[in-house]
């Protein structure tokens, strides 16, 4: 990466720049984590313990629909919480933050974090959401739906969550609690709407159908907010 | 006679909040008035300095 | 001026005394509700969610103003009116479960409005968490602010978009705007209401800004006063 030497730049090269910057934070943070796979190995034991616990207390009864979707958000979210903040919790504890500001421009930090969050949310889903469909079958099966609520659902989930944990990763202790204090509230309208959406996807009853639909649409527009706003004020966060 | 009895239930559910707002009422214009000379003391003090 | 505003301040206590008393004995009870007595409720809720949104967006605009200039004065206010505003949002909550109770029975029955007033008190409760967490003043200012920024892009969504995407709620629709949607008194109490509570809000907020510019005042001369009278001790032992 070659830092600005104060010539005039064209947006065109600009974006060039900071999307190449992004670029190389996430195949970075990917490299570590495959030399170590710790957020892939925490988040996939989480995952598989909850999934097999839940089976294994609730799999003699029969649930509706509603129980299952809410169940495997719950899962699905706890599992990747314990993972998400990483990406900046890392960069502060061993120190490469300051190095980080640096060289990068603000917005790339977020967007590369962002994409290495992406990757990992959607680790956790391919892992978690085939065993649980085996464990406790939901009543009928729409994959389009169900995919689509997963990949809106999750890229909303990254996108606050990525935000929230640049926001407590100054923290002086207690950031994991924290994370979890913060991002929750935040994380609750995108909760409440994929679960609902997810009914949809697992019966058969046409109005639970429409309201998934519609649901898409704010899990979508949940996810373009939450990144905007997250574009805008991370260079605040991250230069202060 | 349905107005007096309706009435007599209501009017200390009503006392409550009415003497809730006095003493808050009471307090913000007690702190209004320190507020002010503090921030009196304050601006003399400002201008006063500097004489050292 | 400042004679007029002395002179609001002592009128205030007759006129939110004269909405609390007509709230509670000149109003009738409300027709169609299981209790008509409580009901009378919602002249206090509805003024209590109307004030809490104006100190939301108060603390917004402090908030936006301590990311654009830095001064630490506008981040007391942010906070000032965060507070308040939450003090409003918890008393909208527990005024709409009594509300709740005198039209369908329960206080509390999840219905959408309910839940999303209970992911709002949530969300303002981890601002608290936030700022506590931080050591250093300006770390709390700046990441305060850009919470209440990143969060409160919820507050409309949660308050006025989400009940209002559906009809399966039972919270009361369009009373306000509508002609026949309110008793004439119940109106007359209710935006009286309106009026003393944004009153009484407006006279704490600029009471809390005061104490807290005061406070830091005191705190930055203590600090060059200890830094003057250490410099002298130095000067006297050299000597």
């Amino acid at each position: 990466m070659k830092p600005n030497a104060g010539v005039q730049k064209s947006f065109g090269s600009d974006l060039k720049h900071g999307l190449h910057s992004a670029g190389l934070i996430f195949k970075k943070d990917l490299q570590v984590e495959f030399r170590t796979r710790y957020a892939l190995g925490s988040v996939s034991l989480f995952s598989l313990t909850t999934v097999v616990a839940v089976s294994g207390a609730l799999s003699s009864q029969n649930l509706h629909s509603d129980v299952k979707a809410a169940l495997l958000w719950v899962v699905l979210l706890f599992a990747a919480m314990s993972g998400l903040a990483r990406v900046f919790v890392r960069e502060v504890e061993s120190g490469t933050s300051d190095a980080l500001k640096l060289y990068a421009p603000a917005a790339s930090v977020y967007a590369g974090k962002l994409l290495f969050n992406l990757a990992l949310v959607a680790a956790v889903e391919l892992i978690t959401v085939p065993l649980y469909l085996i464990v406790l079958p939901p009543q009928v099966i729409h994959p389009g739906l169900l995919i689509a609520v997963l990949a809106l659902g999750g890229l909303g989930l990254s996108s606050a969550a990525t935000f929230v944990a640049a926001l407590i990763a100054q923290a002086k202790s207690g950031k994991s609690a924290l994370f979890f204090t913060v991002a929750f509230p935040v994380l609750m309208p995108l909760l409440l709407v994929a679960v609902k959406s997810t009914v949809g996807a697992f019966d058969l009853v046409p109005t639970h159908e429409s309201q998934a639909v519609s649901g898409m649409y704010v899990l979508a527009c949940y996810s373009v907010v939450t990144t905007t706003a997250a574009l805008l004020l991370f260079e605040y966060v991250w230069r202060d | 006679m349905h107005l007096l009895g309706r009435m007599s239930a209501l009017v200390p559910l009503m006392i409550v909040p009415l003497l809730v707002w006095g003493a808050v009422w009471f307090y913000m214009w007690n702190l209004d008035g320190r507020v002010k000379r503090l921030e009196e003391q304050n601006r003399l003090d400002e201008s006063g300095e500097g004489r050292d | 001026m400042y004679g007029v505003i002395k002179l609001l301040k002592l009128l205030l206590l007759p006129f939110v005394s004269a909405t609390i008393v007509g709230g509670f004995l000149w109003l009738p009870p409300a027709l169609n509700f299981r209790s008509p007595d409580l009901a009378r409720i919602v002249v206090f809720h509805v003024p209590c969610s109307i004030v809490a949104m104006i100190a939301s967006a108060v603390a917004t605009w402090h908030a936006i103003r301590y990311l654009w200039k830095r001064s630490l004065i506008d981040d007391i206010k942010a906070q000032g009116s965060f507070t308040f505003a939450l003090l409003l949002w918890v008393l909208t909550t527990v005024t709409g479960a009594v509300f709740a109770r005198s039209q369908w029975g329960a206080y509390w029955s999840w219905d959408i409005k309910q839940a999303a007033i209970l992911i709002l008190l949530m969300i303002f409760a981890a601002y608290f968490a936030l700022r506590a967490a931080m050591d250093d003043e300006r770390k709390r200012a700046t990441l305060g602010s850009v919470y209440i920024l990143f969060a409160l892009i919820a507050v409309p969504y949660l308050t006025l978009a989400l009940p209002n995407s559906t009809n399966d709620t039972l919270h009361p629709k369009g009373t306000l705007t509508t002609k026949e949607g309110l008793d004439p008194r119940y109106a007359i109490v209710l935006w009286a209401g309106v009026v003393a509570l944004t009153a009484v809000y407006a006279w704490a907020a600029s009471l809390s800004g005061s104490i807290g510019a005061l406070e830091f005042a005191r705190r930055q001369r203590m600090g060059s006063i200890m830094a003057q009278s250490s410099t002298v001790t130095i000067v006297e032992k050299v000597h």
